[in-house]
């Protein structure tokens, strides 16, 4: 099974990420960005789902300590957020996020969307 | 739901953790929620002299263990500074949020503080209109600058500039930058830099003779509240050279610098050294006298 890291400190989120993802994936929970930090070193996730806003560290600054990990250089980050999209795409962009997700996610389309950023497919 | 709300209490009644989980609750569905552990509100009521005893919480009338609103104020001499307002969710639109804003103004009445400052999210149109209906005035846009761990500055120029850097007695320091005629944020201003136990000050002088000061917070994942005062020399370029050596000595920290004014002539100094605009927000004052 791939290995899903999400970091979120949102409990509601959490439980509904992990009814929509479960089944699929061995999915792993950080509740903050160091604790996300250690984790992504320690399982070496396949996709790593950062909400931007968390408590101790924004979510773009844990992203950028992930990538200076030579392990994890290249690790698919994807960016969970309700900021506008023009301001979304300047951080995937400045943070080399593989992308993001809008908040409220649309729980219909949310796993084929995963499953995309797992396959490299994910629309741009 | 159509019950009264509205029991004010102070928040000195309450603990920095039943605050923080009552704040992130408050802002959960934010566009820009900026969550907080007890360490990080601790550290932000300490770094902007937030006065808890003048701070308030509304409790809900039918549950007083539910904290439905809270807001902060921070005090300094004549001036007050209202921060960190939030409403749960399902509570907004009963009033909390005008109760929370008429009990922090009114404080800051009673105490004979003149101007009342705040900011809004740029874009949060009902927060700036419940603002305006208790009489503020927007005065600048502010700008929140990143700068992503390593990035690479283009300007050659930039990082050839030999520099001569020393470290600054931080109370020498900050007395001049209070003296300066600039008129930083709250975020920014002298009082707060006196805060900051961690805080760093460095002096740089270039062979050319621009001069600047440099004040940042520094950890293991970013670099906080850059500050570039420029002593000598065109804002834009002394700004750029500076921030040059400070990134080319701390290559791998993520950088973050809250709320600088929009047509500050540091800006392009802090966008050719590799910031980029973030997001902004709206600065607003009352005058209660």
């Amino acid at each position: 099974m791939k290995k899903v890291l999400y970091v979120e400190d949102n409990r509601a989120n959490r439980i509904l990420i992990g009814r929509l993802l479960d089944s699929q994936y061995d999915l792993v929970f950080a509740e903050d960005g160091e604790t996300g930090l250690r984790l992504a070193e320690e399982i070496q996730p396949d996709l790593i789902l950062m909400d931007i806003g968390l408590p101790d560290f924004d979510g773009q600054t844990v992203g950028a300590m992930i990538r200076q990990i030579p392990e994890l250089k290249d690790v698919r980050i994807v960016a969970l957020t309700a900021w506008p999209e023009a301001a979304v795409s300047e951080l995937v962009s400045r943070y080399n996020f593989n992308g993001s997700i809008s908040k409220p996610i649309d729980v219909s389309t949310f796993p084929a969307l995963v499953e995309s950023y797992l396959n490299d497919a994910a629309p741009n | 739901m159509g019950r009264e709300i509205l029991n004010t209490q102070s928040a000195i009644n309450y603990s920095i953790e039943e605050l923080t989980e009552a704040y992130n609750q408050t802002r959960q569905d934010y566009i820009v929620p900026m969550p907080m552990t007890p360490a990080r509100l601790q550290a932000y009521v300490d770094a902007y002299d937030v006065d808890l005893k003048s701070s308030c919480v509304v409790l809900d009338e039918e549950d007083s263990d539910l904290i439905i609103g809270l807001g902060m104020l921070g005090r300094r001499h004549n001036r007050s500074w209202i921060t960190r307002v939030g409403v749960l969710p399902y509570t907004r639109k009963l009033g909390a949020g005008g109760e929370i804003i008429t009990h922090l103004i009114e404080t800051s009445k009673r105490s004979n503080i003149q101007f009342t400052w705040l900011e809004v999210i740029y874009g949060n149109d009902p927060a700036q209109r419940l603002f305006m209906r208790n009489h503020f005035k927007q005065t600048r846009e502010l700008m929140v600058l990143r700068r992503p761990p390593m990035t690479t500055i283009t300007d050659r120029k930039l990082l050839a500039m030999p520099a001569i850097v020393e470290e600054c007695d931080k109370e020498d320091a900050i007395s001049e930058f209070a003296e300066s005629s600039e008129i930083p944020n709250w975020l920014n201003q002298a009082e707060t830099l006196r805060n900051l136990d961690d805080l760093l000050v460095k002096r740089i002088v270039f062979q050319s003779g621009w001069e600047g000061r440099l004040f940042y917070e520094l950890t293991t994942l970013q670099i906080k509240r850059v500050i570039v005062q420029v002593i000598n020399g065109p804002a834009e370029q002394v700004t750029a050279a500076s921030l040059a050596w400070l990134h080319q000595e701390h290559l791998m920290p993520d950088a973050v610098c809250e709320n600088f004014e929009v047509n500050d002539p540091r800006i392009k100094g802090y966008l050719r050294a590799g910031y980029f605009e973030s997001f902004r927000r709206v600065e607003m004052v009352r005058r209660n006298h």
